[in-house]
């Protein structure tokens, strides 16, 4: 049956199909879809995790006992989860173990851009790329019976390209269930040395069955291979006039449909395993024509492997950042493409009018202390606030680069952490931070959800994909932490958030906060605020606040209708003109 | 050599952006328009701008549709038809792209069911059979809801066969 899935969707619904048991992760764009769209399927027990490295942990125990599990995440998310990876290539898997990693090239939604296909080759595991929607699913089905077949754990590498278009694909729609049994094999599964030694020396015998395996695959192919015999003298004489003769370009994902966009003619070796290589395949095709190059997003991958095998590639044409498209390419193959430094396109987002972020960022603004920011909807609070915070790094980061900071500076330093970045892996730094005697504030934003990527539940919500589950407050995990001073505050009343920051700040050690507000998206509201015009002095204070509701009209500043009615700009005004109404109520 | 490559997307190819603001169920007409053209046997692909860029309130869906796709990516200035649901949009599309935009007493008028208006006025421009459009919006919608849908659509296309016809 014919049907039009994104990229994500065909990794759920081919992974479904597959016999999956267990399909883990953590949300993160562009890969979140994967969970939530094979958590529809009753037949699948489905998680969100804590974060990554438990997700492809727990999935290796689903993968040990005999059945197949899913681990779906973004290009950072592996990195949290590369330290279990390193060490399943050397055990091994007993059901299939697929990881479908979505990268972000041009950054539309990550702190950077990085390749995973890296992966591959320092974990030393299978890495399969499909280049849209039909070859996901199909490409997810292969990878889980690569991973049995080679004892491996595969990679299935999409982007945001592939991950985000809806393309068609020929589905079947029916599951096969799958399991095998599980034996103990201490040799095989603790690693501990010396038993190490013999998973290493496996490992290069796994990986060389895979090198062997390509071929065959189906998994790769050529396309418009010109008829010329494999030995011709040094690629002259017997060519065709057809420039799809001359040229060759080896490609993958979804860099393939810009090569079919841009030279239709040439022949192409589009690989479906991107690592590991068959180096028989690859000098044969390069033997077939005059000129080979490789077209891929990102670094050179492929092209650098090629190399590596005595085969000339003509190279330095291609950008090796951002996102590419067939625009590009053609500019780029003409030798006349140029960045402009313009990679993250239109992505210029601002906290939403009625973000129970504004307050506190707008009293952070006003204060000069280093702020250790974190990943999640908050940072966008800089696009408001210039300056406000110091620096954001990665999952977790601002907590102990605020107690680098204070003990470098002498001076108490600030973190702001979202909720569910608290326990992704926010926990083991306030731990370091109590036990080296750090002097730090921790404001956590309690939005009660994770909202950068949606609205996903955590365990701080007490919700999951599957029902109820256990809740834990972050008030109850900082206590047991042991940080003695921990003050709840509601998001929306100022003086409360000013006094609890003050009195935190005057703490000598680890103090918290915890700024409580649900996300202004989540939340219904019957009320809004308008601008009495004839009181208004338009001092502009309720502007101070950063909400992108107040906008400045002519000679005075009104309140449009993304109101959500949460009252902070009420607090900023002296003249006490903005007013209430409800909803639906035309008297003024 | 490469003075002999050739730009060709696909020129054969139809291009539709779809834009509008939060809410205005730019997707969802952008996925009908999408699923008629798989009903009707062509290939398809469609992409909307997601994840971060949601919350600067735009959105955008483009779809290509044809023998064959490649690409998923347009520049506005390639839409053969972009239909914009909200008026504060600017897109940079080139003087050849045929605009599908609601008047006034549209917008008024059909309030919620706007985007299935547009919908209908865009289907006036597309050889899609009828009985492919219908089958994408019956699926779309629960049944209580893809009878108001189904009317909005017919006057949409409606209002867009009249407008043809006095030019």
């Amino acid at each position: 049956m014919k049907t039009l899935l994104t990229g994500n969707e065909a990794v759920a619904l081919g992974a479904y199909e597959a016999g999956v048991l267990v399909a883990t992760g953590y949300p993160g764009t562009p890969a979140t879809e994967i969970i939530e769209k094979i958590s529809i399927y009753p037949d699948v027990y489905t998680e969100w995790s804590v974060n990554e490295k438990t997700a492809l942990e727990l999935a290796s125990g689903v993968s040990l006992s005999g059945r197949r599990a899913l681990v779906a995440m973004k290009h950072v998310g592996l990195n949290v989860a590369s330290d279990p990876l390193m060490s399943l290539a050397y055990t091994g898997v007993n059901g299939g173990l697929v990881i479908a990693v979505s990268d972000d090239p041009g950054m539309w939604s990550s702190q950077n851009e990085q390749d995973s296909r890296l992966y591959g080759r320092i974990a030393h595991i299978p890495v399969l790329e499909p280049s849209d929607s039909e070859e996901a699913y199909v490409f997810v089905r292969e990878a889980f019976a690569m991973s049995e077949r080679f004892d491996l754990p595969v990679l299935l590498r999409l982007t945001r390209a592939i991950s985000h278009t809806s393309t068609v694909a020929d589905v079947n729609g029916k599951r096969k269930e799958y399991s095998k049994k599980y034996t103990v094999n201490t040799e095989k599964n603790v690693l501990l040395p010396p038993f190490t030694s013999e998973r290493r020396l496996s490992l290069q015998r796994r990986m060389e069955g895979v090198r062997q395996y390509i071929p065959s695959s189906g998994l790769n192919r050529i396309e418009n291979n010109p008829p010329l015999p494999p030995f011709s003298k040094g690629g002259k004489g017997g060519l065709s006039k057809n420039i799809g003769d001359d040229i060759g370009i080896i490609t993958s994902g979804i860099a393939y449909q810009y090569v079919k966009e841009v030279m239709p003619e040439a022949s192409v070796l589009k690989l479906g395993i991107v690592y590991p290589f068959n180096p028989q395949e690859i000098k044969e095709f390069a033997r077939s024509v005059k000129e080979l190059f490789v077209v891929e997003e990102l670094g050179p991958f492929i092209e650098d492997s090629i190399r590596a095998l005595g085969i000339k590639v003509r190279n330095g044409l291609l950008p090796e950042i951002g996102e590419m498209d067939q625009f590009i390419l053609g500019k780029a193959l003409m030798g006349n493409y140029t960045l402009t430094g313009e990679i993250c396109k239109d992505n210029h987002a601002t906290l939403c009018p009625g973000c129970p972020y504004l307050g506190v960022f707008y009293l952070l603004s006003k204060k000069s202390i280093f702020v250790g920011g974190d990943i999640g909807c908050y940072t966008l609070a800089v696009h408001t606030f210039p300056d406000v915070i110091d620096s954001t790094l990665c999952m977790g980061s601002g907590i102990s680069q605020a107690t680098g900071y204070s003990l470098s500076s002498g001076e108490k330093a600030v973190a702001v952490i979202g909720d569910s970045t608290f326990f992704h892996s926010g926990i083991p730094a306030v731990l370091n931070a109590l036990y080296n005697k750090a002097n730090i504030l921790i404001i956590i934003l309690d939005n009660h959800v994770i909202a950068m990527t949606g609205g996903q539940p955590h365990i701080g919500t007490g919700k999951g994909l599957m029902g109820y589950k256990k809740k834990q407050t972050i008030d109850d995990c900082l206590k047991g932490l042991g940080v003695d001073s921990v003050r709840r505050v509601d998001a929306y009343n100022l003086k409360q958030i000013n006094h609890a920051v003050r009195e935190g700040l005057s703490v000598k050690g680890v103090s918290a906060v915890i700024v409580d507000g649900e996300c202004i998206l989540k939340k219904k509201s019957d009320t809004q605020f308008y601008i009495d015009v004839e009181k208004c002095s338009f001092c502009g204070s309720c502007l101070l606040v950063g909400c992108k509701a107040i906008v400045r009209s002519d000679n005075s500043y009104i309140i449009t209708e993304d109101c959500k009615g949460c009252g902070l700009c009420v607090q900023l005004c002296e003249k006490k003109t903005i007013k209430r109404q409800y909803k639906n109520n035309l008297c003024r | 050599m490469f003075n002999s490559v050739k730009k060709r997307q696909s020129r054969d190819n139809i291009k539709i952006i779809f834009a509008g603001r939060g809410g205005q169920g730019v997707l969802t007409v952008s996925s009908i328009c999408a699923h008629a053209f798989l009903y009707t046997g062509y290939d398809v692909k469609k992409s909307d701008i997601k994840g971060i860029a949601r919350r600067g309130g735009k959105v955008i869906s483009s779809l290509i549709a044809g023998e064959k796709v490649y690409s998923p990516k347009i520049n506005p200035e390639m839409a053969d038809i972009a239909v914009i649901l909200s008026q504060d949009i600017e897109l940079a599309l080139s003087e050849d792209t045929v605009l599908v935009l609601p008047t006034v007493e549209e917008i008024e008028r059909y309030h919620k069911s706007l985007n299935i208006f547009c919908l209908g006025k865009l289907s006036a421009l597309l050889d899609i059979p009828i009985r492919h459009w219908e089958q994408a919006i019956k699926e779309r919608f629960e049944d209580g809801v893809s009878g108001i849908n189904l009317t909005a659509f017919y006057d949409g296309r409606k209002s867009a066969k009249a407008q043809m016809s006095i030019i």
